[in-house]
C-alpha cells in the first residue's frame, strides 16, 4: 500500500502541472502582499481637488447672493468653500479637520446664513462667529482635550436631563425610550473618559474606528437588553456580533493594538483562508479530479491494474494520495505567504497575537497565530476534504477530468448563495445539507451555526456520511469496472 | 511440463452482444502460444478476461493455479502483460517508468539495468517516453511486462512498430525467455509469418470462437487437407487417367497446376498406388512431394478470410 501511494506521488511531482501551479500561486500572493502594502500608504478621508474648488469658486462668483432664487445655493457652496479654507489651514492634523467637519462647519453655515439668508441677523452672526473663533483658537492652540471635555459635559448634562424627564412622566412607553436614550448617553460619556484616559485624539485612526464601533455595538446591545424578552435565533446572532464588535473594540481601546491590522504578517496570516482558500481549493480539486481519469484515458491504468494489488488498494491509495497532496498544498501556501508576508512586512509581527472574543467563556481570548491557523485549517477541512472526494468520485465514476473538476468548484462557488438563500428563507429541513455543516469555523469561540437546531456533533457526522456516501459507489463502481478498449 | 495459463469456456457478453462463446486454451511453461484471428475475433478481449481488466460472464481462467476472479493478487503476482498498446506514462522517462514497476515488485536497480540491455533501450532509457518511436514504446513495454521474472508473459501485438531487424531480435528474446527462464508466453499477432518461425502452438479465433487449437507442425501438415503435388511429364493425361478414382473416393481432389505439375488430394496411403496407376500409363514421374502449407495458408483456410461480424 505504501508503495503505491509512493508511486503516485512520484507521478504527481514528476508532472508540470503541480509545479506550474504552485509558481502561479507563488506570484498571485506577491502581488496581493504587494497590493496590500503599498495600496493604504497616502489615503486621507479630507481630500479635496483643487481643480473642485476653483470650480466651486467660479459657480460662486456667477451668484447673486441678494437674488432670492440664488441664496440657498450661495450659502451651501460660500459654507463648502469656507470650509476648505479652514481645512487647508489645518491640513497636517487629522484631528483638526476632524473636528472642523464634524463642528465647526455647522457654524460656518449658521454664520453664513445669517448673513446672507432671507432673515438677516447681525447680531445673532456675530456671536456664532465668536463662538467659532473660540474653537479655533482651541484648535491653534492644540487642545484636543478641550473637545474631549465637552463632550464630557455634555453627555454628564444629557443624563441628568433625561433622569429629570424620567421622573416626570408616568407612561411606561416613554420611561422606555428614555431608559434608552439614557443609556446611549452613557455610552457617549463612557467614550469621552476613554478620549481622556487613553489619550485619544479626534481622527480618522483605528483607535476613533473602534470608538465609533464601540458606540454602535453598544446602541445595538442597549435596545436589545432593555427589550427584556428572549431572544429569536436571528436576533441572538446579531446581539452576539455586537457582543464580539462591542468587546474587541475595547480591548484595542484599553490596549491601543490594533487587532485587525491587515497589513502585517500576522494580519495576512489571520484572514489566509478568506484570501487563498479558492486558490487551495481549485489546485485540490484540479488534482483530485485528474488521478484516475487520466490513468483512463491515456491508457495507463492497464499497466496498474495487471499488478498483485486490488483495485480496492489501488483505488485506496490514490484517495490517500490526494489527502497528502492536500496538506502539502495547504502548507505550502502557508508557508510561501509567511516567507512574502515577512520578506515585505517583517516577521515581528507573528509574535502579536490573535485577538477574538469567546462567547463561550464571556471573555477575551488571545491566540497565538499560528495556533489559530491551525484551529482555522481544522475548521476548514471538511470543505477541502469533501470537495476533493467529489471530484474523485466524479473522475473515476465517469473517468471525465473536466466534468469532474467543474462541478467541484460549482458546488463551491454557489455554498454562500445557497447557504444565504436558505438562511433567508429559513428552509429548515436544509440544516442537514453539506454546504450548511462543512464550514465548522461558524462554530469556533463560542459562536453559533447557520441554522438553529444544527450543533458541531451533528454537522461532523453530517460530514462523515457525505464522504462515506461519495466514496461507497466509487470503490463499488472502480472494481466492477470493464477496462474497455482506448 | 507444468500448465501455467488455463481458460475454460470462456464466455463473455456485453448487452446482448456475444464476444467470447466458450474460448478455452491452456499453455504450459516453455511454450509460445501464437494466438491469431482477424480483427474483431476477441483476442484482445480474451487477454484482457485472462488479466481480469474485465468481468468474465462465465468460465474460468486460472494462472498458476489461482483463480483469476477469486483470487486475483496470487493469479497475477508472476504475469507481465503488454495490453493493446505499449501505454508507458509519457512524461517519466523510460528508467523512471520501469523504476514505478520495480517498487511494486520490491525490485533492485541491478535487475533494472539488466532488463534494459536485454531489449537494447541502454541509450535511450534516460528520454522522456513522449520522445520515444512506437518501437521503442514496445520495446518498453516488453521491458516492463519481464521486469519482475514473470512466468506468464502476455503480448498483445508486440510487433507492431518494430523494424524487421527489431522483430527478429524480439523473436530471439521471447525464444531465449521461454527457453531459459520456462515462460509461457502467449502472444497475439497479425503478423502470421513471425509467428510461424517461432511459435510452438498456434490458436486461431474467429467471431470468439476458437477454431482450431494445436501444435503448429499439425497445422501445417493437417491430415484431411493433405495434397501432394506430382512433377511428371503428361499433366493433362494424367488428370483424365485419375479422374475415375475421384468417383470410387480414393481420390478426394484433383488439380492441374500446368502441364507438369499436378496437385492430388489424396492420403499418404494411396501415394504408391497413384504411382503404379501412373507408370503403367507410361507417364513419367521426376518428382512426388508432400505440400507445405503456411501457417498463413492454414490461417485463411480456417478462418476464410477476414470478416468481422
Amino acid at each position: 500500500m505504501s508503495k503505491l501511494i509512493k508511486n503516485e506521488l512520484i507521478k504527481i511531482f514528476k508532472k508540470k502541472t503541480i509545479y506550474i501551479t504552485m509558481i502561479l500561486i507563488f506570484l498571485l500572493i506577491i502581488f496581493i502582499n504587494c497590493v496590500n502594502k503599498y495600496s493604504n500608504s497616502s489615503y486621507s478621508v479630507y481630500m479635496y481637488s483643487d481643480n473642485y474648488k476653483n470650480s466651486l469658486r467660479e459657480e460662486l462668483s456667477n451668484l447673486d447672493p441678494n437674488s432670492h432664487s440664488d441664496v440657498t445655493l450661495y450659502i451651501n457652496i460660500k459654507s463648502e468653500l469656507d470650509l476648505y479654507n479652514l481645512m487647508d489651514k489645518y491640513k497636517d492634523s487629522d484631528w483638526k479637520l476632524s473636528i472642523i467637519n464634524d463642528r465647526i462647519y455647522n457654524l460656518i453655515t449658521e454664520i453664513n446664513t445669517l448673513t446672507y439668508g432671507i432673515d438677516k441677523n447681525e447680531e445673532q452672526a456675530q456671536k456664532t462667529t465668536k463662538e467659532m473663533e473660540t474653537l479655533i483658537q482651541k484648535l491653534d492652540e492644540n487642545d484636543w482635550k478641550y473637545f474631549a471635555n465637552e463632550d464630557l459635559e455634555n453627555a454628564n448634562k444629557k443624563i441628568e436631563d433625561l433622569n429629570k424627564q424620567k421622573e416626570q412622566t408616568e407612561d411606561t412607553e416613554l420611561i422606555k425610550g428614555l431608559n434608552i436614550e439614557i443609556e446611549n448617553a452613557k455610552v457617549e460619556k463612557e467614550i469621552a473618559e476613554y478620549r481622556l484616559e487613553k489619550n485619544i485624539p479626534y481622527g480618522v485612526d483605528y483607535l476613533n474606528t473602534a470608538l465609533s464601533r464601540f458606540q454602535t455595538a453598544s446602541n445595538t446591545l442597549i435596545e436589545y437588553d432593555l427589550e427584556n424578552k428572549e431572544l429569536e435565533f436571528n436576533d441572538q446572532k446579531n446581539y452576539n456580533e455586537a457582543l464580539c464588535t462591542r468587546e474587541e473594540s475595547k480591548y484595542i481601546i484599553e490596549t491601543g493594538i490594533d487587532i485587525n491590522k491587515s497589513d502585517t504578517l500576522k494580519g495576512s496570516l489571520q484572514y489566509f483562508y478568506s484570501q487563498y482558500g479558492v486558490f487551495i481549493i481549485v489546485v485540490i480539486v484540479m488534482i483530485a479530479g485528474t488521478i484516475v481519469s487520466e490513468e483512463f484515458n491515456k491508457g495507463t491504468i492497464k499497466l496498474l491494474l495487471v499488478k498483485p494489488y486490488t483495485r480496492n488498494k489501488i483505488l485506496l491509495a490514490k484517495f490517500l494520495t490526494v489527502l497528502i497532496i492536500s496538506a502539502f498544498v495547504i502548507i505550502s501556501t502557508i508557508l510561501m505567504q509567511t516567507l512574502v508576508g515577512g520578506i515585505l512586512f517583517g516577521f515581528e509581527s507573528l509574535l502579536e497575537p490573535v485577538v477574538v472574543y469567546n462567547l463561550s467563556t464571556n471573555a477575551i481570548q488571545e491566540i497565538n497565530i499560528f495556533a489559530y491557523l491551525g484551529i482555522q485549517t481544522l475548521a476548514q477541512l471538511p470543505i477541502i476534504i469533501l470537495l476533493a472526494t467529489l471530484a474523485f468520485a466524479l473522475s473515476t465514476i465517469f473517468s471525465n477530468s473536466a466534468l469532474a473538476i467543474t462541478i467541484s468548484l460549482l458546488g463551491y462557488m454557489s455554498t454562500s448563495i445557497i447557504n444565504q438563500l436558505v438562511i433567508v428563507y429559513k428552509l429548515t429541513f436544509m440544516k442537514y445539507f453539506v454546504t450548511m455543516n462543512w464550514d465548522l469555523s461558524q462554530y469556533l469561540f463560542g459562536g453559533l451555526p447557520n441554522m438553529e437546531g444544527m450543533n458541531l456533533g451533528t454537522s461532523i457526522i453530517i460530514n462523515v456520511v457525505y464522504l462515506i456516501v461519495m466514496l461507497i459507489p466509487t470503490f463499488i463502481i472502480f472494481k466492477k469496472r470493464n477496462i474497455k478498449n482506448i | 511440463m507444468e500448465t501455467i495459463l488455463k481458460c475454460e469456456d470462456l464466455y463473455k457478453k456485453f448487452g446482448k452482444k456475444e464476444i467470447l462463446k466458450d474460448v478455452s486454451l491452456e499453455i504450459k511453461e516453455g511454450d509460445i502460444l501464437g494466438f491469431i484471428g482477424p480483427n474483431g475475433a476477441g483476442k484482445t478481449t480474451t487477454i484482457k478476461l485472462i488479466l481480469g481488466l474485465q468481468s468474465i460472464t462465465s468460465g474460468k481462467v486460472t494462472i498458476n493455479g489461482f483463480d483469476i476472479e477469486k483470487d486475483f493478487t496470487n493469479a497475477i503476482k508472476k504475469v507481465g502483460a503488454i495490453v493493446e498498446n505499449p501505454d508507458m506514462y509519457m512524461y517519466l522517462s523510460g528508467y523512471q517508468n520501469l523504476k514505478l514497476v520495480a517498487n511494486l515488485y520490491n525490485i533492485g536497480i541491478e535487475r533494472i539495468d539488466e532488463v534494459v540491455k536485454l531489449v537494447k533501450l541502454e541509450k535511450r532509457i534516460n528520454d522522456k517516453v513522449s520522445k520515444y518511436s512506437l518501437g521503442m514504446r514496445q520495446r518498453l513495454g516488453i521491458a516492463q511486462a519481464i521486469l519482475h521474472k514473470p512466468n506468464l508473459l502476455i503480448l498483445d501485438e508486440p510487433t507492431n512498430g518494430l523494424d524487421p531487424e527489431g522483430i527478429k531480435e524480439m523473436r530471439e528474446l521471447l525464444v531465449r525467455l521461454a527457453k531459459e527462464e520456462k515462460m509461457a508466453i502467449l502472444i497475439s499477432s497479425h503478423n502470421l509469418a513471425e509467428l510461424d518461425s517461432f511459435c510452438t502452438k498456434v490458436c486461431i479465433i474467429k467471431n470468439g470462437e476458437v477454431i482450431e487449437t494445436s501444435e503448429i507442425s499439425k497445422i501445417k501438415h493437417d491430415n484431411d487437407n493433405e495434397s501432394e503435388i506430382f512433377e511428371i511429364d503428361n499433366a493433362e493425361k494424367a488428370e483424365k487417367i485419375l479422374s475415375n478414382d475421384l468417383k470410387n473416393n480414393k481420390i478426394l481432389g484433383l488439380e492441374l497446376k500446368n502441364n507438369r505439375i499436378l496437385k492430388i488430394n489424396i492420403s499418404k496411403e494411396e501415394v504408391p498406388y497413384i504411382i503404379s496407376k501412373l507408370v503403367e500409363n507410361d507417364i513419367k514421374i521426376y518428382e512426388v512431394k508432400q505440400e507445405e502449407k503456411t501457417l498463413e495458408d492454414a490461417f485463411f483456410e480456417k478462418t476464410g478470410g477476414n470478416v468481422i461480424e
